[in-house]
């Protein structure tokens, strides 16, 4: 069991499984207009219905 | 302790001091409290909730020098510069460049170029001007950091690294956040906009 670094996944595949997670955390939400903050207020007040994920 | 009075014994000093550090990190001479060790060394969030914990700092009336992460932070230099090695990677490793932030933001802006929707403009209704909008927007950002504060942590800590390891406290807090902003919405739309799709109510400038 954990901690996953560095018994399970080593240092240097962390540094790629850091920028793998990161570039794919920043794709997903711009993606999703997390960009747009009238978007993602519009999703609580029911203005924006179009808000999706991928 | 005598003070090395050479530069010889001041090298073994610190020779045998690293010796030690190395020891403490590793798994045949420290098998019992090497995981929190190496936990508390490689992902300290500096939260200072320890800081709360810890009556010798309380009784100190917070002096800076009893603060738990500020002793831990020594050894962790030690640790990061001697245990694990120095350089770029180690850099990255120790938090102090933090590599997946920047992933993020690389990731966004790839997602920018795919969408073809890449462009510098304030985002704001077309009743408000781009300098009320950003002077509301930094103040927005300050009641965040306040709030952040006063709960000792923020909504990113709680809600998704909480759920994340299942925390109940997690979930109630995601539950709270959303619930609250569902709630609160409405009343506070008309300050936002006056149109009804963001696509076409929203000013460029």
């Amino acid at each position: 069991m954990g901690p996953l670094v560095p018994d399970i996944i080593s240092n240097e595949l962390n540094l790629v499984v850091a920028l793998i997670i990161g570039v794919g955390f920043g794709y997903v939400l711009e993606q999703a207009w997390f960009s747009s903050s009238r978007k993602l207020t519009g999703l609580f007040d029911g203005t924006a219905s179009r808000l999706r994920v991928c | 302790m005598p003070s090395p009075q050479t530069p010889d014994q001041e090298r073994a000093l610190v020779e045998s001091f690293l010796s030690g550090l190395k020891k403490l990190f590793s798994r045949e001479n420290n098998w019992t409290f090497l995981q929190p060790l190496v936990l508390s060394m490689e992902h300290c969030a500096h939260c200072q909730t320890c800081a709360d914990a810890c009556h010798i700092f309380e009784a100190s009336g917070g002096a800076d020098i009893y603060r738990p992460t500020y002793r831990s932070e020594v050894l962790r230099r030690f640790y990061s510069e001697h245990v694990k090695g120095g350089g770029l990677i180690s850099a990255w490793q120790h938090g102090r460049v933090e590599l997946m932030v920047i992933a993020v933001l690389l990731g966004a802006f790839l997602s920018g170029v795919v969408s073809d929707r890449l462009s510098v403009f304030t985002e704001r209704p077309p009743h408000v001007t781009a300098r009320r909008r950003l002077v509301a927007a930094v103040i927005g950002g300050g009641l965040f950091g306040i709030g952040a504060q006063f709960a000792r942590g923020c909504t990113g800590g709680a809600a998704p690294s909480g759920m994340a390891v299942m925390s109940f406290g997690g979930m109630l807090t995601m539950v709270a956040v959303f619930g609250s902003a569902y709630a609160v919405a409405y009343f506070v739309r008309r300050l936002r906009s006056s149109g009804s799709e963001a696509s076409d109510g929203t000013a460029r400038s």
